[in-house]
């Protein structure tokens, strides 16, 4: 099909216009001089110097459908490089909170960074020395706890009439959704202050959260109320200290794969600490959400994944989820690393897969051809949906992606919209249409990075029909840096 | 941060096992027994709370590397109500050498250092020299400061 993303034919010359909003530090710049900027996808990994005060976007084509109305917040790390030391892994950067904001057929974007005591230290010694995912502590750091060092850079939710930003291993930051602004450390008990609580919390339909917070073998379940009280808090052990970073449920049970990537060895920093032991297989620990100490495990054979759907499980107690595995996590180890310094490592690509764990018998994992990554779904019923939204299209020569897919469990069919290899594809969400209540109907929401034109871009699509390709795009004036994960709030 | 936790779960146990001892002794100073030396110094102390002004500072006061690094016995203990800002005190007749000081902030009054489910403190620390917490707790050489005959005066950042 002919796609109105074919690449243009103007070349941006590197450092010029395109790059504005994109303050290269005067040592940064002379250490790049000598390297070829023309690789255009370093931008999405590059450092934004400053929030972004809110700013119209252009729209490129298209129109806006009648009735959606609401901002797209999302979350990734943004700046990884200060004069006197520099992040080393792409889950490092200072968290910046992204506000795509759409109403009466326009959009509208702001970015503004978490202000976390890690920015802030960072800041002060003009060197990235809080340590992190896959990045040392440097000289002069202070980390009396996680939040320490919290980035708060993966994900975004909301609670109640304000916004959390998630990392992982520290606690939530809230936000406000108006101004951006940090309000502060949330602490849900004073007895469980800096705890963990993971990017992916998952949801019943009453908008209560579970989470996890995980250190090492030992884990908090943790349920959240719609308006951010804490409902519980309960300790549990974990067989094997896996990295966790999701997890599913479903209505009757709580679904934490635990992959062969385990907690070893003495350093602080999980990337050092983390070993691949696929001799172990992936185990998958099932527990009764009604009394958490009711727990059965089951085998897989080997794979990693970071990410993967709500889960269905049938009156007769098998379990079904969508996951997006990996033979290996070569990705996170080595081109998570490589990206910060300009360099692109192919990586095994993630595959979406079905998980079936049957209540007896043998588990298994059956792996598609369709290459996924950041899924999400409608959301507004539990269990694994019908469809399942995803980025796919790896992109050649650079990491990430550069297509939006809609996958059908009954058809086993993607459809498919490629923006070709000039777009570097987010994670797209997908919003319903107001009133209606049949299974994604409704709009696909996302940025793309264009990188040859240098700039971030919004789409919205028709979600069933998402090989059309965006029913309307706006540009931004910057590119972004790439983010991670974020959801629609609707006006 | 698995192990990130861990070490932040042994600075808060070096803490708390030397606030526990300290909860046994007198808390107004007990002093250790006169050395032969008539020498005695005074340290004075400042304390900048950035951000409680409630509760109380409980400190211990250490006189040799294995004391201070084993939750030994310290040589005084002190516990200092904040009501402000800052907090000062002078300890007096100290014998001349040198000593490192570990504080925690007793913000719920129970005079143990709270900690959550995975050991992490939840109540500020500090320690002398504003010895940083990087990796692990800071060490003698880190924390130890001279107390001369003169007089010798510390300024600590909590909160």
């Amino acid at each position: 099909m002919t796609s109105p993303f074919q690449p243009s034919r103007r070349r941006l010359m590197a450092g010029a216009a395109g790059l504005a909003g994109l303050a290269l530090t005067p040592e940064l710049a002379a250490a790049e001089a000598g390297m070829a900027m023309a690789a255009d996808w370093k931008i999405a990994f590059a450092d934004l110097d400053a929030d972004l005060a809110p700013r119209a976007m252009q729209r490129l084509r298209g129109k806006a459908p009648e009735g959606l109305a609401g901002t797209l917040y999302r979350n990734g790390g943004a700046k990884f490089r200060r004069p006197k030391g520099r992040a080393t892994h792409w889950f490092d950067g200072d968290g910046l909170i992204r506000a795509f904001r759409i109403g009466d057929g326009q959009a509208s974007l702001a970015a503004r960074f978490v202000d976390t005591p890690k920015r802030r230290a960072d800041r002060a010694a003009d060197a990235v020395i809080s340590g992190g995912f896959g990045t040392e502590a440097g000289p002069g750091a202070h980390i009396a706890s996680p939040d320490d060092v919290n980035a708060a850079n993966i994900s975004i939710i909301r609670r109640g009439d304000t916004l959390w930003a998630l990392w992982e291993a520290g606690s939530p930051f809230a936000i406000d959704p108006a101004t951006l602004e940090t309000k502060g450390l949330v602490t849900l008990r004073d007895d469980l202050a800096h705890a963990p609580f993971l990017a992916h919390p998952r949801f019943e339909p009453d908008g209560r959260i579970w989470s996890l917070g995980q250190v090492g073998d030992k884990a908090v379940v943790w349920q959240v109320a719609a308006d951010g009280a804490l409902l519980a808090a309960t300790p549990i052990t974990l067989p094997m200290a896996s990295y966790i970073h999701d997890f599913t449920l479903t209505d009757r049970h709580l679904v934490i794969v635990l992959q062969p990537w385990v907690y070893e060895g003495r350093s602080v920093v999980p990337l050092t600490s983390l070993k691949w032991r696929p001799e172990l297989g992936t185990q998958v620990l099932i527990l009764d959400k009604q009394d958490l100490s009711v727990r059965r495990m089951v085998e897989l054979p080997t794979f990693f994944a970071f990410h993967m759907t709500s889960a269905s499980e049938s009156a007769a107690g098998d379990i079904r989820f969508g996951i997006c595995a990996s033979p290996e996590p070569d990705f996170v180890i080595r081109s998570a690393v490589d990206v910060m310094s300009g360099t692109y490592t192919p990586a095994s690509q993630p595959k979406l897969a079905l998980v079936t764990l049957p209540l007896r018998g043998p588990a298994r994992i059956e792996t598609t051809h369709v290459t996924a990554e950041f899924p999400r779904t409608d959301g507004r019923n539990p269990g694994l949906n019908r469809f399942t939204l995803h980025a796919t299209a790896q992109a050649r020569a650079r990491p990430l992606f550069q297509g939006v897919g809609v996958y059908d469990w009954t058809t086993n069919k993607d459809a498919v919209f490629d923006f070709g290899p000039d777009h570097l594809v987010e994670e797209m969400v997908f919003t319903p249409r107001p009133g209606s209540s049949e299974a994604f109907d409704g709009w696909i929401i996302g940025p793309t990075i264009n990188l040859r034109a240098a700039r971030t871009e919004l789409h919205v699509f028709d979600a069933r029909h998402v090989s059309d390709g965006p029913i309307v795009s706006w540009a931004a004036d910057v590119a972004v840096p790439a983010g991670l994960h974020g959801m629609f709030w609707r006006a | 941060m698995t192990h990130l936790a861990l070490v932040t779960a042994a600075v808060a146990a070096l803490i708390a096992g030397s606030a526990a001892r300290a909860q046994s002794a007198d808390v107004t100073g007990a002093a250790a027994a006169p050395a032969a030396s008539s020498a005695r110094a005074d340290l004075s102390l400042t304390f900048k709370i950035r951000q409680f002004q409630r509760g109380a500072l409980m400190i211990a006061l250490f006189d040799s590397e294995a004391a201070y690094m084993n939750a030994g016995q310290p040589v005084r203990v002190l516990k200092l109500d904040v009501t402000s800002d800052t907090v000062s005190v002078v300890v007096p007749g100290l014998v001349p050498g040198r000593y490192g000081l570990k504080l925690f902030h007793d913000l719920n009054g129970d005079g143990k250092l709270a900690m959550n489910m995975f050991g992490i403190p939840t109540e500020p620390v500090a320690f002398s020299n504003n010895a940083k917490i990087n990796m692990r707790a800071p060490n003698w050489a880190e924390a130890g400061f001279d107390v001369p005959a003169s007089g010798a005066a510390q300024t600590i950042d909590i909160d």
